[in-house]
């Protein structure tokens, strides 16, 4: 998508929508198709992700029903009140252990446009529990900003959550596009937060993603200008030798970010539902990762237990010389 | 394998001839031709969706893909359109059964070797072009690409459709000479078209193990359950270890499960390497 699309679908409903016009202007040389509904394109059966995901279409749509969803536990950073919303479903980026590999057909990238609608339900939100805190996660579908010059969601969104005295939203990438907010004033009620994994990992399992150093580098600029930032160290991949490369992670995070600029950081080990895991050894089946041995706890595959356990007791331990106790969480119990 | 389907034998003609296919012998309900080294069928269905449908499957029956495999399907044909010119060929960026309930979406994994327009499946030929209708007319591909596209991806199913009529040039005026002189002239675009189809199938399809698991089957007698764990277990370590034979670990008097075994106990060592 770097290139901008080859392919735009449209909902035909959407055709005078302000914001599918202004894209639409954007690239006057790529076709486009009209659909009643994104549904008739995307995740449809008999569709290859993998294939889509060398080429992926932008679909132009309206989400309707239930925008803003309860996020699944272990998610929070902190506040009891914990919502994800998807203005965007997959990202540019092919990480291999992307669970959006196995709960979509498509890669194609959806963008719903009514942003008002989205607007409305946070707002909605904020006042039914006003008084507390309300995190809404906007990276749980795709990545918060690796599209935003193209889909202009950040600037819409700091915009609604400087109005809101108890909402927190918290945008997850992996990318570099961070100009949006290097434009604007440091906003109370907005964490930025980047996902990493040790280099040699990135480099073999985050296709087409910001190289490590680049992220830290876009880190630094926000913190720069006075950002909230978060760590994701999610997910945790074993390999041999790992406590040296996350050991190297940290100490190139941390020798650039200060404490007091971190929100929150958060680990989380590899886990997939086991469809999703068992599609994703379907879709890449050269992928190592997905040949290692596993174990299967309540449904949802990650590494054996002793593995999982003992490289999250480690890691926290770890950042733990880094950063405040409570800020680090993590998305699992640790035993 | 790349199967095309084509309603007309003045349609097929010049593909027969480009792609140098050969008849395939035997009684059947649809005239059928292939190449040498097996990469291509092309079947002629007749008018029609039901015939279109049907000659999908009866391609399938005479070629089906072996496991793990995906083949490709390329519906060609001419069209009917409000404006364009006959000659013009457009790939279909959606396709509309009679119903005009049922529509079908084929994907595309790169930018289109042609342009797209949205194609209109009839149940009879259409006279009457209305020039605010942007739909291309035929009256196969709605048959086609509901029956194929239970078969392979979308990605991997596509119908190339060459503009036969408009509204100023209506369907009197053809011939099969101009139907074949027009298929003729889109050969390069029908090329394109089967390589980018050939390319997502290979991408698709499954890595093959076939001799590899034909020497533990000679070892061992394998239930049908086993057969499909022992066909995972090699997967996994042909990912893992490219470079080591798992044959080693056959020992005289292993049965089935005592294989299985120590391929598991093997694989459980393995640790990501990146």
């Amino acid at each position: 998508m770097s290139r901008g699309p080859y392919l735009i679908y449209v909902e035909q409903a959407l055709d005078e929508h302000p914001r599918v016009r202004a894209l639409l202007q954007r690239f006057p040389d790529v076709p486009r198709v009209h659909c009643q509904h994104y549904g008739e394109v995307f995740n449809r059966r008999a569709q290859s992700f993998r294939l889509q995901k060398q080429a992926p279409a932008l679909i132009l749509a309206r989400k309707q029903g239930r925008r803003i969803l309860p996020a699944p536990a272990g998610y929070g950073i902190g506040a009891r009140h914990n919502y994800y919303f998807s203005h965007l479903l997959n990202c540019p980026y092919d990480c291999r252990y992307c669970f959006l590999q196995g709960k979509y057909r498509s890669a194609h990238h959806v963008l719903f446009v009514n942003y008002e609608e989205f607007a409305r339900d946070i707002t909605a939100l904020c006042r039914r529990h006003a008084g507390e805190p309300v995190h809404f996660f906007s990276g749980y579908d795709g990545d918060s900003l690796a599209l935003d010059p193209l889909s202009g969601f950040v600037g819409y969104f700091l915009a609604l959550f400087r109005q809101l005295d108890n909402g927190v939203l918290e945008l997850r990438s992996k990318s570099t596009q961070v100009r949006s907010l290097l434009c604007e004033p440091a906003a109370p009620g907005v964490v930025a937060a980047w996902s990493f994994t040790p280099r040699r990992i990135a480099r073999a399992l985050e296709h087409r993603a910001a190289p490590v150093a680049r992220r830290i580098a876009a880190m630094e600029k926000l913190q720069a200008r006075g950002w909230s930032l978060g760590i994701r160290i999610d997910p945790l991949i074993h390999t041999a030798g790992y406590r040296a490369q996350y050991q190297e992670l940290f100490a190139d995070l941390f020798r650039v970010l200060r404490p007091g600029s971190i929100h929150s950081v958060t680990v989380g080990s590899f886990r997939l539902p086991r469809a999703y895991f068992r599609a994703l050894q379907k879709l890449y089946p050269e992928e190592p990762l997905f040949a290692l041995p596993t174990s299967e706890r309540d449904g949802v595959l990650g590494f054996r237990q002793e593995v999982e356990q003992e490289m999250l007791s480690w890691c926290l331990a770890q950042l733990a010389d880094f950063v405040p106790a409570d800020k680090i969480f993590s998305c699992q119990p640790v035993s | 394998m790349v199967h095309l389907l084509l309603a007309l034998p003045c349609e097929a003609g010049p593909l027969i001839d480009a792609l140098a296919l050969r008849a395939v012998s035997g009684a059947g309900p649809f005239r059928q031709y292939r190449d040498q080294d097996g990469g291509l069928s092309l079947t002629v269905t007749g008018t029609g969706i039901a015939r279109a449908a049907a000659a999908v499957m009866d391609t399938r029956h005479r070629y089906p893909p072996a496991a793990g495999q995906v083949h490709g399907w390329l519906n060609v044909g001419i069209a009917g359109h409000a404006r364009h010119a006959p000659g013009q060929a457009f790939l279909a960026s959606a396709v509309y059964e009679p119903d005009a309930v049922h529509s079908h979406f084929p994907q595309f994994v790169c930018a289109p070797p042609l342009p797209l327009l949205p194609l209109q499946s009839c149940l009879r030929p259409c006279v009457d072009h209305s020039v605010d209708d942007d739909r291309l007319k035929d009256m196969e591909a709605g048959g086609f690409y509901a029956m194929a596209s239970r078969l392979a991806p979308a990605e991997c199913v596509h119908c190339l459709k060459i503009v036969s009529d408009n509204a100023e040039q209506g369907p009197e005026t053809l011939s099969a000479q101009r139907i074949s002189d027009w298929v003729r002239g889109q050969l390069p675009a029908i090329h394109r078209c089967i390589a980018f189809i050939r390319d997502c199938c290979t991408t698709l399809s499954a890595p093959q193990l076939d001799a590899q698991l034909q020497c533990f089957y000679r070892h061992a007698r394998f239930t049908v359950s086993q057969r499909n764990q022992l066909r995972r277990l090699l997967l996994r370590w042909r990912v893992l270890w490219p470079d080591q034979d798992p044959q080693r670990l056959l020992a005289a008097g292993d049965d089935a499960r005592g294989i299985l075994h120590s391929l598991q106990q093997s694989l459980e060592q393995a640790v990501f390497l990146p």
